[in-house]
């Protein structure tokens, strides 16, 4: 199917395209709310500042597609391959990316307020300066959100749920983690300098070797969480 | 006096069977972010919400207004329309503007231990000027938030972008290197600085051509404005005018976010 085909059928209020092969396709600034692309193959397709306000894209294959500017609220990425997709700037306020990877991906600047994350692959993925306030990333099932690698410079995940999260080693500089729920993560040697870690809820996260310098501690009283300074 | 009944109004709301949705909606107004599980009851306390609610508004009429567009647009919208009305009669005799919020304020904190929300934000790291008018400070964290909630985060980069250094296009998909290397929060910070001498912004000079003297029709007029670019220069080069116009009003007031995510949505979208 071609992207003026596709277009001219949602025109005709066809709303079901779930397990087509849409690869390639050109649909920039495209207008298909409410679709049903679930099971589709996207790989490669341009969807950059299209409105995609909840689409189902459960199970689709996106991996390497262009979702920049796109608005994407309340769509439902569940499993969905995401690799090496560009979502730079991207609206994907309240999302549903249950278990999505998104290896590689770019998200700078994405809005991911309120969006469900659990067990979401973020290997390598940038998300400097996202805005993931209120998401949620907690650990489910003892399977937590993969963050391996992953740069979240100055990243915004005020009162976001990281319980249980790995969050190892990734670079957390100027981060703003006010009233964001830590217990029990794993920041061991993350770089939280300059991070606001204003009321973040700490006990039982470990943060050996994690840098805190110039990090805002206030409200923190360190009876649960284990902690040192980098050497 | 209007804050005499003020400590029943409060009652009322306590004591309503809704009490918790009340205060999440009070809490999403004030805050323009959904209260999350880990915040300290303290911050939930209706001494606190109310004053801070009724500082955002004038009259009765902008308090059921700005209750009910708030909660219009909750997934369970169903449930907190009949809750933000509850909320507009209990406190509608309480809005006669600042003056008597902060009137009510100093009788909540009688009320009330726990201190009551300061005029300042709890935190200001990055920080940006204060609004005289307000006392309020936000950070770039809740400036960029409340942009984000009103637009999409790419069309606000590319409008401040080409507000502040030259008119950005999309057009033979070659991205600009210095677009891509920052992120909104630092074009919202040199937006901020680059008041305080406005003859750092650039001048928009169009590709096709045409003068785009006037910001309203510059862009229709031009050439490239129905070649299918969607983001053409000259479209930003209408807009960069108002919108710079618009951000020079919203932060020489300080960072107003009530008022600077509309004028930037309208800007986006003119």
């Amino acid at each position: 199917m071609d992207a003026q085909t596709l277009l001219q059928q949602y025109i005709e209020n066809k709303f079901d395209f779930s397990g087509q092969a849409l690869f390639n396709l050109d649909l920039e600034g495209a207008d298909l709310i409410g679709v049903n692309l679930s099971s589709t193959d996207l790989r490669h397709t341009n969807l950059s500042l299209a409105y995609l306000n909840r689409v189902d894209l459960q199970d689709s294959n996106l991996s390497l597609s262009n979702l920049s500017g796109a608005t994407l609220a309340q769509a439902n990425f569940s499993r969905a391959n995401l690799t090496d997709a560009s979502l730079h700037g991207a609206n994907l306020h309240r999302a549903i990316l249950f278990k999505a990877n998104l290896t590689l991906a770019d998200l700078t600047d994405a809005n991911l307020m309120e969006a469900d994350l659990r067990e979401i692959k973020l290997r390598s993925t940038n998300l400097t300066g996202a805005c993931l306030r209120g998401a949620n990333l907690r650990e489910e099932n003892r399977n937590c959100a993969d963050l391996r690698g992953a740069i979240l410079r100055g990243v915004d995940l005020q009162g976001a749920n990281l319980r249980g999260a790995d969050l190892s080693k990734v670079n957390l500089q100027g981060a703003n983690l006010r009233n964001t729920n830590l217990r029990g993560a794993n920041l061991t040697a993350a770089n939280l300098q300059g991070a606001n870690l204003e009321n973040a809820l700490l006990s039982e996260a470990t943060l050996q070797e994690a840098n805190l310098s110039q990090a805002k501690l206030q409200g923190q009283n360190w009876s649960g969480p284990i902690y040192s300074w980098p050497s | 006096m209007v804050s005499e009944r003020f400590p029943q109004a409060l009652d009322a709301l306590e004591q309503d069977f809704e009490e918790l949705r009340i205060k999440k909606l009070i809490y999403y107004v004030c805050y323009r972010s959904w209260p999350s599980v880990t915040i300290p009851m303290d911050q939930m306390a209706l001494s606190r919400l109310v004053p801070r609610l009724l500082n955002q508004v004038k009259t009765a009429e902008d308090l059921t207004i700005l209750l009910s567009r708030k909660a219009a647009r909750l997934n369970k919208s169903e449930a907190y329309l009949p809750i933000a009305q509850t909320i507009s009669q209990i406190l509608g005799p309480f809005c006669t503007g600042p003056t008597a919020a902060t009137e009510i304020a100093i009788t909540a904190e009688a009320k009330d231990a726990p201190s009551l929300p300061t005029q300042k934000e709890d935190h200001a790291s990055a920080a940006c000027p204060s609004s005289a008018s307000t006392g309020k400070t936000y950070t770039i964290f809740d400036l960029k938030v409340a942009l984000m909630q009103s637009t999409n985060p790419l069309k606000a980069k590319i409008l401040l972008f080409s507000a502040l250094f030259h008119p950005f296009s999309f057009c033979g998909r070659s991205r600009l290197v210095e677009f891509e290397a920052a992120v909104l929060g630092r074009f919202i910070a040199t937006a901020l600085s680059s008041l305080s001498n406005p003859k750092s912004i650039g001048t928009a000079t169009c590709t096709h051509g045409c003068s785009n003297r006037d910001a309203r029709s510059g862009a229709a007029n031009c050439p490239g404005y129905f070649t299918g670019c969607a983001t053409d220069v000259c479209w930003f080069n209408s807009v960069r005018q108002t919108s710079y116009a618009n951000f020079s009003k919203v932060f020489s007031d300080g960072i107003n976010i009530a008022i600077a995510a509309p004028l930037l949505t309208r800007s986006i979208f003119l």
